[in-house]
């Protein structure tokens, strides 16, 4: 029992009734459910483990060092993913970079300089770009921009005309063969799935940081400004350094999802070459981890027993690397919010003091293999020189006397006002351009959808036939081609989910803030996040393996319905275990105390109190657990697969997103057109799921109360 | 009610009685049981963890009776109450030693925990009401026992409130949130609420503590007026509320380790009067505490 009777060593001698019994029926179902998410984790890493035995001893150290991956494992030829590991790297990376930077802008503009009535409309924007499916961004970015990006007049050619002498832009890349190849230009590159890696991850980092700077008390803003510092010289000194690890945290955050982000980079990365050894130009293909599958997901086959291991230490490999990401986050987040422990002065911290010191120059020669080694070379000097020149400031001034008024200014150019002006003015532009960096994609996504997937819907047959041309419930072959046998898959798919992760999830939930007060509590609730922090491509490959080791479902028939399923089912219960577990312990201890003292047992009190308080916070986070998955490729890839028709569940089974992936890589008109389409009913799916149930819920639950 | 609660300031406990109490509580106040011990408290420690709370405690709560508990800050007396309904088991990391009787059955041993509740009520610091409506709040817990028929809750609900003095305020919004009452409104809806699954003990924790001078009267009346009924235990901090409205009073004090001790019980107008302890003396006379 979970409760915590302190008569509980005691022999009651009591009639134990039903009341009691049914009480401690709860509590274990409700500690079932929690268990459940244990079992999945264990079952996932151990399957994980065993599977990639084999490539572990086989391939040994040169799995990481090697950039050769074979076609297949059958000559025993050795597989190295070095390839992929770079270019999850880098991608992430350069998406931390540029996203990382327009989103603390966004978080800062909307938290601090937007007028108050904006905020709102602002912020919803934003949730908006998280609630677009990943099939979509890598569609749009296909067909927008890299049309803009690529070709002979692009941005990319320019960019390699003016910046070509930075190793960033080169045009070439040396090959394991000693020769020298040019780089296509064709939009599909390091740089452009980079590009998109950030746009994606803005509205993580953005909401989790404006969270944080939330939590900055007013006292602070205002005491730094009574002081007469400038709005950004307050949240520089002020805001920032007091949520510093918050942010940081929130960051990670947003690299943890970049690492794993599997459909869009499929879409634009380009795919990665053998006889290319990573190096540092953007405008060149490549490969990420997760890519890799998405890729190659023909190629991932039990009948090739040294591949499908060496997929599966591929899959093992980017789990670890997001598991140990997502807990450093975890660990940053939950403690941003209280103020940094005073630490004692040892030597330690003195040592970490001084790297902390030298962190710029070291970052610097870490990218210079990017920008060259003269360019790193040549910014280290200035930044060396000028803290030169403000250390002999500080001594000069020390002895009474004070530099030449030029020199000062360079030295700390804080001392004049109008360049904390000018600064002020200069951060505050560079707040608001963060911000159209999120709002304009999201923009061009939905002018795009919509002019080009509507007048597709409209098309005759298009929600009555199968891609295939026959109408899906029988009838005469016209010959148009519709998805509707991938809107009434992804349905299917997404409402068995639902039927199996939505009750598992809420107990979960329920069992975490009603009863999880221990270490199961604690280990459950860091097994969710773990599961939530789980890539979703490596979910479709999990479930995956176990399908064919098992012949779990349908025997003989590897890709099926009811694995899909399973899959989206996994990926929503954490998403809707943590949102409950964090909304039920938002109701007051004092409800469930009142009805507690009428005599009223634990679970009717948890049912008809604490649930109803909670109902409309639940709701939403049923429903954005729904429309995460209604949205999700990656797991569905590996294991519905669907295609051009429906034979029920026990066969593949088509997903509107399976469908986009299929049909938004070909060059062809016909696939083009029929992706817009499907984009746009996957987008009113997914949009109606994510917005417009949940106000409906929140307004009829206000007038209730 | 400003010269009832005149009133109240200058006269003693029991002249309030007969002046405010109808006639037939009069009668009922002489009912067979009343005095007789309900709750009897033996040799009672409490801990949180390690820390005790409560030590050696011996005390007999007498029925239909309202009985207060004062004393200064952090002597327990919440914890004390809590006790009696268990609601201590909803801190982890705690332990008792020595008996609670409920009418001679340990409360620990012989009772489940949820029979005890609805034997013995409680009404909160704070006004609670459900986010549900004020119908749904009395009838909550008659429904949560069994009761469905509707023509058998409407009277529960009207019984339950025109006990609680509400009646008469609600009884033409009874689907509307309980959260739109005020907050006395309130406090009276959750004595009602309380009253509504027919306890024997109520427990009332400050109740007065977050309400405005008139609906502290109200509430007051109302409890002399339950009193025929109901055994009372009330934990209050004013005084004057002890002396005003209580038959018995018992005095908590810290110990030097902090631990609460009851010093002394008695009825309510020898504690005030001619109490026994000194510390009790310093306390009621407001040179301690």
């Amino acid at each position: 029992m979970a409760t915590n009777s302190p008569v509980r060593g005691r022999v009651k001698s009591g009639t134990a009734n039903n009341t009691n019994l049914a009480d401690r029926l709860f509590a274990i179902l409700t500690a079932i459910t929690a268990a459940v998410i244990i079992g999945i984790i264990v079952v996932f890493a151990v399957v994980l483990l065993v599977g990639s035995w084999n490539s572990i001893t086989r391939n040994g150290i040169a799995f990481l060092t090697s950039i050769e991956w074979p076609d297949n494992g059958f000559d025993k030829a050795p597989f190295g993913a070095l390839n992929y590991i770079f270019g999850t790297l880098i991608t992430s990376g350069f998406a931390l970079l540029i996203g990382g930077v327009a989103s603390l802008g966004a978080a800062i503009f909307l938290s601090e300089y937007a007028p108050v009535w904006l905020r709102a409309p602002l912020s919803f924007l934003v949730e908006l770009l998280a609630a677009v499916p990943s099939v979509v961004y890598g569609f749009w970015g296909v067909q927008f921009v890299s049309g803009f990006m690529g070709g002979p007049d692009g941005v990319e050619k320019s960019l390699n005309n003016v910046f070509g002498w930075l190793p960033l832009f080169a045009d070439k890349v040396s090959t394991t063969r000693n020769t020298n190849l040019n780089v296509a230009f064709n939009g599909r590159d390091i740089l452009v799935a980079g590009l998109i890696l950030s746009i994606m991850i803005i509205p993580t980092i953005t909401s989790i940081s404006r969270d944080v700077i939330h939590t900055v008390p007013d006292s602070q803003r205002e005491g730094m400004l009574a002081m007469g510092a400038t709005r950004w010289q307050s949240i520089r000194l002020a805001v920032l350094s007091y949520g510093k690890r918050g942010i940081i945290g929130a960051l990670i955050l947003g690299l943890g999802r970049a690492l794993g982000e599997t459909i869009a980079v499929a879409f634009l990365i380009g795919g990665a070459s053998t006889v290319i050894p990573p190096q540092g130009t953007l405008l060149n293909r490549g490969e990420t981890i997760a890519s890799k599958f998405a890729n190659n997901y023909n190629e991932i086959s039990p009948a090739d027993t040294n591949g499908f291991s060496a997929f599966l230490e591929l899959g093992l490999a980017l789990f670890i690397i997001t598991l140990i990401i997502n807990i450093i986050a975890q660990i940053l987040v939950s403690r941003g919010n209280k103020p940094s422990s005073t630490a004692k002065k040892n030597p330690g911290t003195q040592i970490l003091g001084r790297l902390q010191s030298l962190f710029f120059p070291i970052l610097i020669l870490l990218l210079s293999p990017f920008i060259s080694l003269l360019m790193a070379l040549v910014i280290i000097a200035i930044w060396g020189l000028l803290r030169g020149l403000k250390a002999y400031q500080v001594r000069v001034e020390e002895r009474g006397g004070s530099l030449p008024v030029a020199l000062t200014y360079i030295a700390d150019p804080n001392k004049s006002y109008g360049y904390r002006k000018f600064i002020n003015r200069f951060m505050q532009g560079l707040f608001i351009f963060s911000l159209l960096v999120a709002i304009i994609p999201l923009a061009s996504i939905f002018i795009l959808v919509i002019t080009r997937g509507l007048p597709v819907v409209f098309k005759p047959d298009f929600l009555i036939n199968d891609t295939s041309g026959r109408p899906l419930f029988g009838g005469v072959p016209t010959g148009n081609i519709g998805i509707a046998q991938a809107i009434l898959g992804s349905g299917l798919l997404v409402s068995l989910a639902s039927v199996i992760g939505i009750p598992l999830g809420i107990l979960a939930g329920v069992y975490l803030s009603e009863y999880g007060k221990n270490t199961f509590g604690r280990l459950v609730r860091f097994m969710a996040d773990v599961l939530q922090g789980v890539p979703s491509i490596i979910m479709g490959l999990f479930i995956l393996t176990v399908v064919i080791n098992t012949s779990l479902f349908v025997p003989g028939q590897r890709y099926n319905g009811w694995a899909g399923v399973l899959a989206l089912a996994i990926m929503m219960v954490p998403i809707i275990t943590r949102t409950s577990e964090e909304i039920l312990r938002l109701v007051p201890d004092n409800m469930r105390e009142a009805a507690l003292a009428l005599g009223v047992p634990k679970w009717r009190v948890i049912l008809t109190v604490v649930m109803p308080a909670a109902l409309s916070g639940i709701v939403t986070g049923v429903i954005l657990g729904v429309a995460r998955i209604a949205g999700e490729t990656a797991p569905i890839l590996l294991t519905a697969r669907g295609n051009d028709s429906f034979n029920g569940l026990n066969d593949q089974t088509p997903a509107l997103t399976l469908i986009m992936y299929t049909y938004g890589r070909r060059p062809d008109p016909a696939s083009v057109e029929l992706s817009w389409g499907a984009a746009f009913v996957l987008l009113v799916i997914v949009l109606l799921l994510s917005f417009g149930v949940r106000f409906l819920t929140r307004s009829r639950l206000k007038a209730s109360l | 009610m400003k010269e009832l609660s005149e009133s109240f300031s200058r006269v003693t406990p029991f002249q309030i009685r007969t002046a405010v109490s109808p006639a037939g509580a009069v009668k009922a106040f002489d009912a067979a049981d009343a005095g007789v011990p309900k709750l009897e408290i033996q040799n009672l420690n409490f801990y949180y963890g390690k820390f005790q709370a409560l030590r050696n405690i011996t005390v007999k709560i007498p029925s239909r009776r309202i009985t207060s508990i004062i004393g200064p800050s952090g002597t327990g007396k919440s914890t004390f109450l809590r006790l009696f309904n268990r609601m201590s088991d909803l801190v982890p990391d705690t332990r008792v030693e020595g008996q609670v009787r409920l009418d001679g059955q340990d409360i620990f041993d012989s009772i489940e925990v949820v029979r005890l509740r609805s034997r013995v009520g409680m009404v909160f610091q704070k006004p609670n009401p459900f986010p549900k409506s004020i119908y749904d709040n009395i009838a909550y817990g008659p429904r949560m026992h069994g009761i469905k028929s509707k023509k058998q809750l409407d009277e529960i609900v009207e019984t339950s409130a025109r006990c609680a003095y509400i009646w008469d305020e609600i009884k033409d919004k009874l689907h509307i949130s309980a959260m739109a009452l005020s907050g006395g409104q309130q406090q009276r809806l959750c004595i009602a609420r309380a009253i509504a699954v027919q306890p024997e003990v109520i427990l009332m924790d400050e109740p007065c503590s977050a309400l405005d001078p008139i609906s502290t009267i109200k509430i007051e009346e109302l409890m002399l007026q339950l009193r025929n009924n109901y055994t009372i235990v009330i934990v209050t901090h004013n005084m004057q509320q002890a002396a005003r409205a209580s038959d018995y009073t018992s005095v908590f004090m810290m110990a030097p380790d902090r631990a609460g001790e009851l010093v002394e019980f008695g009825p309510t107008k020898q504690i005030f009067t001619n109490p026994k302890d000194e510390r009790t003396e310093q306390y009621v006379t407001g040179r301690f505490g």
